[in-house]
């Protein structure tokens, strides 16, 4: 049902709907690009509804996935793929953190154990200093050292390495 | 109907844009509705805007916004010197596929 003036909230809808899927397949595009085609094909949307309502309209844009890939093959370069490397380092950083809980947590159930023969233990796990203390009174963890600090640079090199960072100088298709 | 290879039509639209681009700036929509008016009837609105996207991109066609009264504003595009130039190379190598096509088919 062909439209005379602005698009109904319904279409509206269908319309900004169809714009937040394309945006999942967009993010690695430039933030001022995704912004440009955002803004052209709600233009170009809003006057195709006019003719063949917006369902057609959004119908003869095709998959948002496949509009996508044509939208990044346009670029004429290869991009980074951010969201690949922010699932890569996430994983990482959540294996390091869970590696060092569970090497901390082994050592409490140690000191545990011994029956009040220790009460603290220390240890040295990727360059981080753990200190555990275990009383009746009190039980707790420390940790020191620049571990952390190497954990940080891995995960961040983790997230160029896995998202093909170097793509964002790249001139070849 | 003639049934079309989306390959063949693939490799000539961006000439084709061109072409219309060069006659009388429109924003896309308008574009589309040209291109299926001189026959390419199948032609998809998803097919075209990444295409204008690209060519402007290359510096071949540039664009300016128009405020519209009932909408977002739209964005009208025309040819540059060096997409008229494209057009041109467009065309020439259109011009030789098809002669070269014919003296494969043997057809006139």
């Amino acid at each position: 049902m062909p439209t005379t003036t602005s698009p109904s909230p319904i279409d509206s809808l269908r319309r900004e709907w169809f714009l937040t899927k394309l945006s999942f397949h967009l993010e690695d595009l430039p933030r001022r690009d995704r912004r440009a085609i955002y803004a052209d094909l709600r233009a170009d949307l809003t006057d195709a509804a006019r003719e063949h309502g917006m369902r057609t309209a959004i119908a003869d844009l095709g998959p948002s996935a496949r509009l996508a890939h044509d939208y990044r093959a346009a670029q004429g370069r290869k991009l980074p793929r951010w969201w690949v490397g922010g699932l890569v380092a996430g994983f990482l950083a959540a294996l390091m953190m869970f590696m060092l809980l569970a090497y901390s947590v082994g050592m409490l159930d140690a000191v545990a154990s011994s029956d009040g023969a220790m009460t603290s233990a220390q240890g040295s796990f990727f360059w981080t200093r753990v200190s555990v203390e275990y009383t009746p009174e009190a039980l707790s963890s420390s940790f020191e050292g620049v571990g952390p600090l190497v954990g940080l640079v891995l995960t961040f090199a983790t997230f160029f390495i896995a998202a093909r960072g170097w793509r964002l100088w790249s001139r070849r298709p | 109907m003639t049934v079309r290879d989306p390959q063949l039509l693939k490799g000539i639209l961006p000439t084709l844009v061109l072409a219309l681009l060069r006659r009388e700036e429109s924003y896309g929509y308008e574009l589309v509705t040209r291109l299926q008016a001189g026959g390419l009837t199948d032609v998809a609105t998803g097919t075209v805007y990444p295409i204008l996207t690209r060519l402007e991109r290359e510096g071949s066609i540039t664009s300016r916004l128009v405020p519209s009264a009932s909408g977002p504003a739209r964005k009208y595009y025309a040819p540059t010197t060096a997409g008229t130039a494209r057009l041109t190379q467009g065309l020439e190598a259109w011009h030789d596929l098809i002669d070269v096509v014919d003296t494969l088919t043997g057809e006139p």
